[in-house]
């Protein structure tokens, strides 16, 4: 599953508006409480664990993906 | 110049952290709550031993956010449980992509039941993807209006000497954890040779005060002579009528009542504990002023 389609499912959006630019300031749905949402979405999805720092820095799907990568995670 | 990122960090607090959170609370805006009221919901209610009273995150050592964490001990179907109610979840604006870090720990505690008393709209359907269960929806409203059955050889007393001599066991645990609770009051309803123990709440609805019942210790009792709870709540609270959680009518039709919204949510330890298990006992809404 790829970090757009992860995204699309939290937020109940189509798959074809989510990009490497869709962020918090893009997407209504991307409040505080769906970052919540997300992060634990991602977590169990990918099998990782995301650091204080990184889980601030998660503010777009582009970060995810660095943040995933870095992580040693492929999709 | 470059600014560093903010070292961020999670712990978890007690007692002696309460001025340091207490700015916090305070962003609630929430007129009614005095810091006494804060302190005394949040860090020293007087039924938990334990030293944690929840977690906070810290940007460069200062606090910016905050989740309660009121714990319990209960008895359920003959097995002590603890119960942990969230409360009071509140990050600063520019932390608030943080505020899972606050959630995290309290989700990992896979032994206890926890509880989310009064989440928002928008908090009830983060809980709801995180798995919490539907507890409650609604309060019933119930104006001073009883079939005359309801009073008809009752009687209800708050006499501390009564109550302390006719309390057994388990209720009498409840009565002498809560003494110390200004805000409770207790009643005592008494129908020939039963007994039914009541402990409410104060709670204004649209500034007229209701008695909220949060346990009943026979709730067949109160119903069938709940005009007897009214005179006591009201003469002992000054309250006009009583507020009670739908799920403790147990399917029965309550008339001349009026429903109220009341969201709640959990998660229990154990998946068989139903909804109607779980009162609103050591909850914030003990001590929380709305």
């Amino acid at each position: 599953m790829s970090p757009e389609a992860v995204v699309a499912s939290v937020f109940g959006k189509n798959l074809a508006v989510i990009t490497d630019a869709t962020s918090p300031e893009t997407l209504a749905e991307w409040d505080s409480l769906g970052h919540v949402t997300l992060v634990i979405e991602l977590e169990s999805i990918y099998g990782v664990s995301f650091s204080a720092e990184e889980t601030m820095a998660l503010t777009s799907v582009k970060a995810i993906k660095d943040a995933l990568r870095s992580q040693g995670v492929t999709w | 110049m470059v600014v560093a990122p903010p070292k961020l960090e999670v712990r978890s607090v007690g007692v002696d952290d309460f001025d340091a959170i207490y700015p916090l609370l305070q962003s609630f805006g929430n007129q009614k709550m005095s810091r006494g009221d804060w302190r005394s919901m949040l860090f020293t209610y007087p039924w938990w031993d334990g030293p944690e009273r929840g977690f906070a995150l810290y940007a460069d050592g200062k606090a910016v956010g905050f989740l309660g964490t009121i714990f319990s001990k209960r008895r359920i179907d003959g097995r002590d449980e603890v119960f942990c109610n969230t409360s009071s979840w509140i990050v600063r604006e520019e932390y608030r992509h943080a505020s899972i870090l606050l959630l995290k720990p309290v989700l990992a505690m896979r032994d206890c039941t926890i509880l989310n008393w009064t989440p928002t709209d928008r908090a009830y359907q983060v809980f709801e993807k995180l798995g919490f269960r539907h507890l409650e929806s609604l309060e019933l409203l119930l104006p001073p209006i009883a079939h005359p059955r309801g009073f008809f050889g009752a009687s209800s007393t708050s006499d501390p000497g009564v109550l302390q001599a006719e309390l057994r066991g388990n209720d009498k645990a409840l009565y002498d954890a809560l003494l110390p609770c200004a805000t409770v009051c207790h009643l005592l309803v008494r129908v020939g040779s039963r007994r039914c123990y009541l402990i409410a709440t104060k709670r204004t609805y649209k500034r007229v005060p209701f008695a909220v019942v949060q346990y009943a210790s026979d709730y067949d009792l109160f119903w069938k002579f709940r005009g007897a709870a009214h005179v006591g709540f009201a003469l002992t609270m000054g309250v006009f009528g009583l507020s009670i959680d739908s799920r403790f009518a147990a399917g029965r039709k309550v008339g001349l009542s009026v429903p109220w919204p009341a969201k709640r949510l959990y998660r229990p330890a154990r998946p068989e504990t139903p909804p109607e298990a779980i009162d609103g006992l050591f909850s914030e809404t003990m001590m929380l002023h709305l």
